[in-house]
């Protein structure tokens, strides 16, 4: 199986290098692209230096509009898997083989989860928690599937997958509604327990004063994505 | 409807008017962007010079001066306009990330074809 690692990177110089380098504890063969997602600082520069495989954005489209690049990418080249991968070092490479048997399994979406078990004793507040709830929640009622951990950037799909992203991808927060659009036109999503570190380096995309405003865009959007898309067949797109 | 307030009205239509013709003839603004502001300022200038007609519409739906009714007209269409340019932004900002991303793929692949 070909595989592609997606590495998303706004304002990342000085975590991206080693992102990069720690896929080497993945112990199946992959490629990676980094997606430089139209930095400030000197991501581009470390890129450069660093001989690494990137695409330069050359505006800020946010995180969707960068991870979809990825997936066009892997479009084009003709990848079985791709995988998404944060660049601010909080995943760990040594999963993506995990992530990537599942697939050879037959599932269409594969989520590195952090609730699923209680091996991960990621740290959360309250807050967190109980909005992770109330997505979970959510997509179960709109598609019938408990997720556990909807919000992880840690996932794997397959080629059917990417063809879909390819096409159409939400511009900003996009892991959960994405999530309930796979589900709805009829593909499998399966979680994989994971540990991720708290970040290396930089902020959390999501500052506390944004999350009032985070928790009604998703919920609207899970929303609309189960109506949308209700009673599409698998095949039927 | 007071002639002073009707006369106040008119010329600011018209002053309105001629800004969007001066926008037009220098091509700052095309011209089938500008027909949906001519057409509600024409509008309004005729509801302002005839407001005898609006009089009827008034009293059944219980507006207290013509002007008002013609100010609630103004503000209508006006919603309309802004929530068009809304869409129009929300296309225009889904068009720049579709050419933003196949730009910098293109720029990738011709970086590796350099390289070969």
């Amino acid at each position: 199986m070909k595989v592609l690692i997606i590495i998303p990177a706004y304002n990342e110089e000085l975590s991206i290098a080693k992102t990069v380098k720690s896929l080497s504890h993945a112990t199946i063969d992959i490629d990676y692209i980094v997606i430089n997602d139209g930095s400030k600082d000197k991501t581009r520069e470390v890129l450069i230096n660093e001989k690494l495989n990137f695409i330069d954005l050359p505006n800020n489209l946010g995180i969707g509009g960068a991870v979809q690049t990825g997936y066009k990418y892997a479009l084009e080249n003709d990848y079985d898997v791709a995988i998404q991968f944060d660049g601010d070092g909080q995943h760990d490479a040594k999963y993506i083989k995990d992530l990537v048997c599942e697939i050879e399994e037959g599932a269409n979406m594969v989520i590195g989860s952090r609730y699923i078990s209680e091996l991960s004793e990621f740290k959360s507040t309250f807050m967190r928690r109980f909005g992770k709830n109330l997505l979970s929640s959510l997509i179960k009622m709109v598609t019938g599937n408990k997720i556990y951990d909807p919000t992880s950037g840690f996932r794997a799909v397959d080629r059917s997958i990417i063809q879909i992203f390819a096409k159409r991808y939400p511009i900003d927060y996009p892991e959960p509604d994405t999530i309930v659009e796979v589900l709805k036109k009829g593909f499998s999503v399966t979680e994989i327990p994971v540990k991720m570190k708290s970040r290396e380096a930089g902020k959390s995309s999501i500052s506390p004063l944004k999350s009032g405003y985070y928790m009604l865009k998703v919920s609207f959007s899970i929303i609309i994505a189960g109506l949308n898309t209700k009673g599409v067949a698998k095949d039927g797109h | 409807m007071d002639i002073k307030l009707k006369i106040f009205l008119l010329i600011i239509c018209v002053i309105f008017c001629f800004y969007i013709y001066q926008k037009i003839r220098k091509e700052q603004l095309q011209l089938r962007h500008s027909l949906i502001w001519l057409v509600t300022l024409f509008l309004l200038m005729l509801l302002t010079i005839f407001d005898e007609l609006l009089v009827p519409l008034k009293v059944f739906l219980g507006f207290e001066t013509t002007s008002n009714m013609i100010f609630l007209i103004g503000f209508f269409i006006i919603t309309l306009i802004i929530f068009s340019l809304t869409l129009k932004i929300s296309l225009l900002q889904m068009n720049v990330i579709t050419l933003t991303q196949e730009v910098a793929i293109m720029k990738k692949e011709i970086s590796k074809r350099g390289r070969n």
